[in-house]
């Protein structure tokens, strides 16, 4: 082999040995980003910089008593029916739980209405495309249950629909025929 | 040694990859986001820096973009330039998913971990990249000489684990303090998923373990001690393998208990597991084929 390939060779390594350094540095970096902003959310208790969260779903002290609140919507439809609001399948991608929270995330009464009348306009356009019964009312309600009546017929798995309507508040209610 | 670390960070890339690929880009869960009505805006993350919402037809590219660079990246097909590709688009897709009002928790760290295993050489063998490059006779290259170039991606992306799980035992502590675990919240909380979430998760639905659970109140304090034990200790499991061993499989039965109890479904966080059982495995595996060989050799 002569000097110059041998040369040559050791270049090629001391190139590739830099370039690997470079690429460990460089994860070593990501890895700062992920960890460092990652704690800054947790110090801060944000829950808004997306993907970076302090996961605070489930973290509240959650002692009901004597009352839990809930809110729920209620739907009146063409065929004269009166009936909980059901996300799927023409509300997709929420489910109830889910628009309940997009909902009320802003819970301002002028955005919140906003939001139920759109609601009804992607509901019927939704209906249309599907071939189903237009919805005409949407309503929201606040419902201040006492907890161990809840307990009582969830575990005994009666309808909760009297419970509910017993201890409702109307909040606010939108229809297709007032709105624009 | 640099040979079973490319291979752990290759196994990884193409299980992680083939997971976010089915569980969470298959159906068309992302995409239906393009349907939600404008009033819902409600920006997340780097969206807030929009004036409104992103037109449906981008979010629909990006998503298709998503959806099939998943496939090339499991393959290892041009990996350097697809997956940091795929990662802009699974950033775009997923951060617009967060943008009308409902922030879920569930994809956050699969998004995290994309972002090391996006940026490393996880097609260095078996992958269609490596295969190219061998029958170009360009083989001598393939393999970097410092073993760090595979093993610290893989360690970050264990970290996205350990980082969502810590920061969810800090906040329980943070806000609701040590009454979270002595008191009956957890308890409420079960109860609580068979009033919120009648719609989602049948499979759950159908046991109600919560219900059962519910009429205990000593087992659900301990399953709360147990909860917040396991999320605080979690880091643990970067500084010692054998904690890792016990702490890692006690997160995983923590999620599947989630999922069967408050009816959360973490499905995609079985990407997160990944990066630690691929290294747990892939050695376990050479062993037993190894052997099964020398024995039929003899």
């Amino acid at each position: 082999m002569s000097d110059d390939s041998i040369d040559q060779k050791a270049e090629l390594m001391s190139h590739r040995t830099r370039r690997e350094r470079g690429h460990v540095w460089f994860h070593y970096v990501i890895r700062s980003l992920i960890v460092l902003g990652s704690l800054a959310v947790v110090v801060s208790g944000q829950d808004n910089y997306f993907p970076l969260s302090n996961y605070p779903m489930y973290s509240r002290v959650f002692e009901p008593y004597p009352t839990a609140r809930f809110f729920s919507l209620m739907a009146r439809f063409e065929d004269g029916e009166y009936r909980p609001l059901r996300a799927w399948p023409y509300l997709r991608p929420f489910w109830l739980a889910s628009y309940r929270e997009a909902l009320l995330v802003a819970p301002k009464g002028e955005v919140v209405h906003a939001k139920l009348e759109a609601t009804l306009h992607w509901y019927n356009q939704q209906v249309d495309a599907k071939t189903g019964v237009k919805m005409r009312e949407l309503r929201l309600f606040k419902h201040e249950i006492p907890w161990n009546r809840l307990v009582e017929h969830v575990s005994s798995r009666q309808e909760l629909g009297p419970l509910y309507l017993e201890f409702s508040t109307l909040l606010t209610e939108t229809s297709s025929e007032t709105s624009p | 040694m640099i040979q079973g670390a490319a291979k752990n960070l290759a196994v990884t890339r193409i299980v992680f990859y083939a997971l976010v690929l089915f569980v969470m880009a298959a159906d068309s869960y992302f995409l239906n986001w393009t349907r939600v009505p404008d009033a819902f805006w409600h920006p997340r993350g780097l969206f807030r820096l929009l004036d409104g919402p992103v037109d449906d037809a981008v979010i629909a590219f990006w998503f298709y973009v998503w959806r099939w660079t998943l496939p090339l990246c499991v393959l290892g097909v041009f990996f350097r330039i697809v997956a940091p590709l795929n990662l802009i688009a699974a950033f775009v897709v997923l951060t617009n998913a967060h943008s009308w009002g409902y922030q879920g928790h569930v994809f956050m760290p699969v998004l995290l971990a994309c972002i090391p295993i996006a940026f490393s050489r996880a097609s260095d063998v078996l992958s269609f990249d490596a295969w190219w490059k061998r029958r170009r006779g360009q083989g001598d290259s393939l393999l970097a000489q410092d073993e760090k170039v595979y093993r610290i991606p893989l360690r970050t992306m264990q970290l996205a684990l350990c980082l969502a799980y810590f920061a969810a035992g800090v906040a329980k502590l943070r806000y609701g303090g040590i009454e979270w675990i002595t008191g009956d919240t957890l308890r409420n909380y079960l109860m609580r998923a068979s009033l919120i979430f009648y719609d989602v998760n049948r499979l759950a639905n159908e046991f109600q373990l919560n219900l059962f659970l519910y009429q205990y109140p000593v087992l659900c304090r301990f399953l709360a001690v147990f909860a917040v034990g396991v999320e605080l200790a979690i880091p643990l499991a970067l500084l010692s393998r054998r904690l890792a061993y016990v702490l890692v499989p006690s997160v995983f039965l923590l999620q599947v208990g989630i999922f069967f109890t408050i009816y959360v479904n973490f499905s995609a966080y079985t990407a997160l597991f990944v990066p630690w059982v691929v290294p747990w495995v892939v050695p376990w595996a050479k062993r037993l084929v190894g052997t099964k060989w020398e024995r039929r050799r003899h």
